[in-house]
């Protein structure tokens, strides 16, 4: 960045695409109008939505009327997960979802199971990778959703969603992905992964915050969650936010090109931040080493806060994340590591570097030359490091 | 289909795994897999998502059949060689 600040925890929150924040302030300037509207300005504001429409329909593979505008992929998710389960209320109660899954995910599960809803949590093993043999299982209870996440958001680890797909509505049930991690490094096909319903999040891969998507395949049963007067085909109210979606359009068609130079570069980052983590003592990449989408890696450093590292690196211009940035907040370790057995001495040492395609190499050598420094820092100052195993 | 095995190389069949098309199509003839099982195990393409595995299940059926087109070429030949009938088409 131009003050010198090294930015690596792009799988919080991206910086928006300067081709975004140009088209938006087209927008926000002269293009105020409500969709909604009859008159000129409004059909002008209506075609810009339209456009955007069609454009992330083209990054998914998916029909320009299959796509809703929310306001973030929690908006969607809670509309898939809810809206699925309203619809078939009368006949099933009974959900899927990981044990991996973003809290977004997990809360609304809370929230059902305390509506009466079964919900079912499949575990994964060591290396982040779903139990199938757990899933077909669960499947013989004839759930009426499964919800699983493309990449994860701490480690990256990429779920075989095609097949969980398959399986899932070969046992009739409807299936909701979470892709919100993937845009730009997967190639996301709504055909070829089978899903039903799909949510994405702008701020994720270069547009604005507040904005999401939800994919709606036809014919999927779902029901909306925001009423309203009608908008989005009367499956999300609510005034459509324009300079929002304008942005997460332009950045659906920034993303969806490129593909492969992203996936090598970010690639070549990966490759370089874990030779030169692991050459730190008691230290452990959490994830499968291959099966994960280029650009994150999630790091433990036995007997030391992840927290800790990341406040020290932050005062050296070097921002990465403890984990879930959604979950930064809260005290404990992270539920996806926890769910992976990583053990307790490691548990609290985690650290998230995520790459964008603009980070280069000498940001991701200099910041892995202030975590080195920093783990060494806290392992002097930390009494923890003096027990168990060495 | 020829088209595909012939220019499609350089493409990527595997994003999950970052595996080219002639990555696949090299492991699948050299180790003459009959399984999206056997590829993943050789060459890692297919172990992510596996939204790809229809394709690589149609490469392994498109290189069976130039498996087939081959061995029946070489068993006309050595017919014609050896003055006899093999069996094999040509």
């Amino acid at each position: 960045m131009s003050d010198g600040t090294i930015y690596l925890d792009n799988n919080a929150t991206t910086r928006p695409h300067p081709s975004v924040v140009e088209a938006m302030n087209q927008v926000l300037g002269d293009g105020f109008g409500n969709p909604s509207s009859i008159h000129g300005i409004g059909e002008a504001a209506r075609h810009r939505v339209e456009g955007a429409r069609a454009q992330v329909a083209g990054l998914i593979g998916a029909r320009e009327t299959e796509i809703v505008f929310t306001s973030c992929a929690t908006e969607s998710i809670n509309t898939a997960m809810r809206g699925v389960v309203d619809a078939a209320r009368a006949e099933r109660s009974r959900v899927l979802i990981t044990s991996v899954e973003h809290e977004a995910v997990h809360d609304v599960g809370t929230w059902l199971s305390s509506r009466g809803v079964e919900v079912g949590v499949l575990p994964v093993d060591g290396d982040g990778v779903l139990d199938m043999d757990r899933l077909d299982a669960e499947l013989a209870h004839g759930p009426v959703l499964v919800s699983i996440m493309l990449a994860n958001n701490e480690t990256g680890v990429i779920t075989p969603v095609a097949e969980v797909a398959r399986r899932a509505r070969d046992a009739g049930a409807t299936v909701h992905v979470d892709a919100v991690q993937a845009v730009g490094k997967l190639v996301i096909d709504v055909e070829t992964l089978g899903v039903d319903l799909l949510s994405l999040s702008g701020h994720k891969f270069h547009a604005p915050k507040g904005v999401g998507v939800l994919f709606v395949r036809r014919g999927a049963r779902s029901r909306p969650f925001v009423i309203g007067a009608g908008q989005e085909g009367g499956r999300r109210g609510g005034t459509e936010n324009v300079p929002g979606i304008v942005g997460i359009g332009v950045a659906a068609e920034h993303m969806g090109s490129g593909i492969e130079g992203r996936r090598t570069h970010l690639g070549s980052l990966t490759a370089a931040i874990e030779e030169r983590l692991l050459a730190i003592s008691d230290v452990r990449i959490n994830g499968a080493r291959e099966g994960r989408v280029p650009g994150t890696v999630n790091v433990c450093f036995k007997g030391i806060e992840g927290s800790a590292v990341v406040l020290t690196a932050a005062r050296e211009g070097v921002c990465l994340s403890a984990g879930s940035a959604c979950a930064a907040a809260q005290y404990g370790g992270s539920h996806v590591l926890e769910a992976m057995g990583v053990p307790f001495e490691y548990l609290h040492g985690a650290v998230r570097i995520s790459c964008c395609e603009t980070t280069t190499m000498a940001e991701v050598e200099r910041a892995c030359e202030v975590i080195t420094r920093s783990v060494a820092y806290l392992r002097t100052m930390d009494p923890s490091t003096s027990l168990g195993e060495s | 289909m020829t088209r595909r095995l012939d220019t499609d190389r350089d493409k990527t069949l595997c994003y999950c795994l970052g595996v080219r098309y002639g990555r696949v199509i090299d492991t699948i003839r050299g180790k003459e897999c009959t399984s999206v099982k056997e590829v993943t195990r050789s060459c890692k393409a297919g172990g992510g998502c596996r939204s790809c595995h229809p394709e690589i299940e149609d490469l392994i059926t498109e290189l069976r059949e130039e498996r087939t087109a081959a061995g029946g070429i070489i068993k006309g030949i050595i017919g014609r060689v050896f003055g006899r009938r093999t069996g094999g088409s040509s």
